[in-house]
């Protein structure tokens, strides 16, 4: 479904992304790993369209990303690590807008609005401006527009960052429910949420995969924050 | 299309859910009821005036001279255009810069959409918005009508001028907005490059130099001034749209730089 072959990225001198491929299957949960400026954040950029490789490329659902960008962004859902909400929009009328700019037929908006706002819990809300809202619900509010045009690929850049325990809960088991018909790509930095969500971890550190395993295999002699720590703590250059 | 009538509407939400709207509506017409006010009063001075002096000489002495085209209606028009050269560069300054600050702009490049029609969008959408400001001044010319009977000819070049004028402002501004985060540095290129372009023809009067001449066409009042005194010259009508072109072209390539698709 996604296959990202030899990313980089380069910031003039300074390398972000070195070389990265790898591959998600249908229906996997990914849970994308690594420390801080290991270029997570700038490889789903560059998969989602945001940023321009400096070369490699990407299919998704077998479209490249540079030669039918279109196509490929009709088919994911995208939430940054700042969701990207309109702060003088209601609840409502922003996820109107999504609905519209993502293209999702006109006899589905209503039914994709509604159903995005019920899996985010956001009907309280939904005639407050975005700006009068916490943290979390901003975040429920992206979720919701990542997901309300029911894209075959879902990438998230942090999703349960700054939600409350119950909440997050309710985005894991909302994950595992569309991973049956959507692949999804989930980077984070709580391990425990990778290791009950994700089928499959790919491990990146200084621009480069350092590991790209099914968690059952890695998890088999020891915990997967031993195996993140031991692979990070190794020299960046590898 | 749909795209960009999605774009559109979203620009003009933004536009009359934010204060800003209002306060530059506000602004702008007292301004312009101020500047129609002045130059009525200018006139009606005059007027009085010649006609006195008309009845002593027993004809039309000079009274012919003057009519509210030239004397009401050209110069109130221009002293709008003068009130847009500051609230335009305001106006467009948060357009793009706002979307690139707040990190909204990643919803619309992941979204499938082309950079055209972000542009699109977001030049119609303002200019739509800019047009509508102007709207209620026809109302002054309106009263004239009903109290005198000016040409109405001057009156429609005279709008058509304006709103060429912020046709080309809000191309500006829109190619302003898309260098930066900051509204502040936005307003202010905006603003310096249409000013620049305003007073340009200042240059004229040391003649006879090719260089000078090229900058004088360059000038937005050159082109302006003709279609306020109700003239329609389709070298001023390829000025602007090309001005327009060029700005929405650099636009483009701004937008690219920063990894549009």
């Amino acid at each position: 479904m996604i296959k990202v072959d030899h990313l980089v990225k380069n910031y003039g001198p300074y390398a972000a992304v070195k070389d990265i491929s790898f591959e998600v299957q249908p229906g996997e949960i990914l849970g994308f790993l690594g420390p801080n400026g290991a270029g997570k954040t700038t490889t789903m950029r560059m998969i989602t369209g945001v940023l321009p490789p400096t070369s490699g490329t990407a299919t998704i659902d077998g479209f490249d990303i540079l030669e039918n960008p279109l196509e490929v962004k009709k088919r994911i859902g995208y939430l940054p690590e700042t969701p990207p909400v309109y702060f003088d929009f209601t609840v409502q009328d922003y996820l109107k807008f999504v609905t519209e700019i993502k293209q999702v037929p006109k006899v589905e908006q209503k039914d994709n609005l509604a159903w995005a706002m019920e899996k985010c819990s956001l009907q309280d809300v939904r005639h407050r401006l975005i700006g009068n809202l916490s943290k979390g619900f901003r975040q429920r509010v992206g979720l919701a527009g990542a997901i309300i045009n029911k894209p075959k690929v879902l990438i998230l850049d942090e999703p349960t960052v700054g939600l409350d325990p119950k909440q997050i809960r309710e985005i894991r088991s909302m994950i595992q429910e569309l991973s049956q018909d959507h692949t999804i790509v989930l980077s984070t930095h709580i391990l425990p949420e990778v290791s009950l969500i994700c089928n499959r971890a790919t491990i990146i550190h200084g621009g480069r995969v350092v590991l790209d395993e099914k968690i059952d295999e890695m998890t088999k002699t020891q915990s997967l924050e031993e195996v993140f720590i031991e692979l990070i703590s190794k020299d960046g250059e590898v | 299309m749909s795209t960009i009538i999605v774009l559109i509407k979203k620009e003009l939400k933004q536009f009359f859910i934010s204060p800003i709207a209002y306060v530059v509506m506000m602004i702008y017409l007292t301004l312009s009821g101020f500047f129609f006010y002045t130059n009525m009063e200018r006139f009606s001075f005059y007027y009085k005036r010649l006609k006195t002096m008309a009845q002593y000489s027993q004809g039309q002495g000079d009274l012919a001279m003057i009519n509210l085209n030239e004397m009401v209606i050209a110069p109130a028009l221009f002293n709008m255009v003068f009130v847009f050269l500051f609230i335009i560069p305001l106006i467009m300054m948060k357009s793009l810069a706002e979307e690139q600050r707040q990190k909204t702009d990643e919803l619309l490049r992941t979204s499938p959409l082309t950079v055209n029609q972000m542009i699109a969008g977001k030049y119609l959408g303002s200019l739509l918005f800019i047009m509508g400001i102007i709207l209620p001044t026809v109302i002054y010319q309106g009263l004239l009508f009903y109290f005198s009977s000016p040409e109405l000819g001057p009156v429609i070049t005279g709008y058509l001028g304006i709103i060429l004028f912020i046709a080309a402002g809000v191309s500006v501004g829109l190619f302003a907005s898309s260098l930066t985060e900051n509204q502040i540095i936005a307003a202010v290129i905006a603003f310096v490059v249409l000013l620049f372009l305003f007073i340009i023809n200042l240059l004229q009067v040391t003649e006879g130099n090719i260089f000078i001449s090229v900058l004088t066409y360059l000038s937005v009042t050159e082109h302006l001034t003709n279609m306020l005194r109700g003239s329609l010259d389709t070298r001023d009508l390829v000025y602007f749209f090309s001005f327009i072109l060029f700005f929405l072209f650099l636009t483009k390539q701004s937008m690219t730089a920063k990894g549009w698709r």
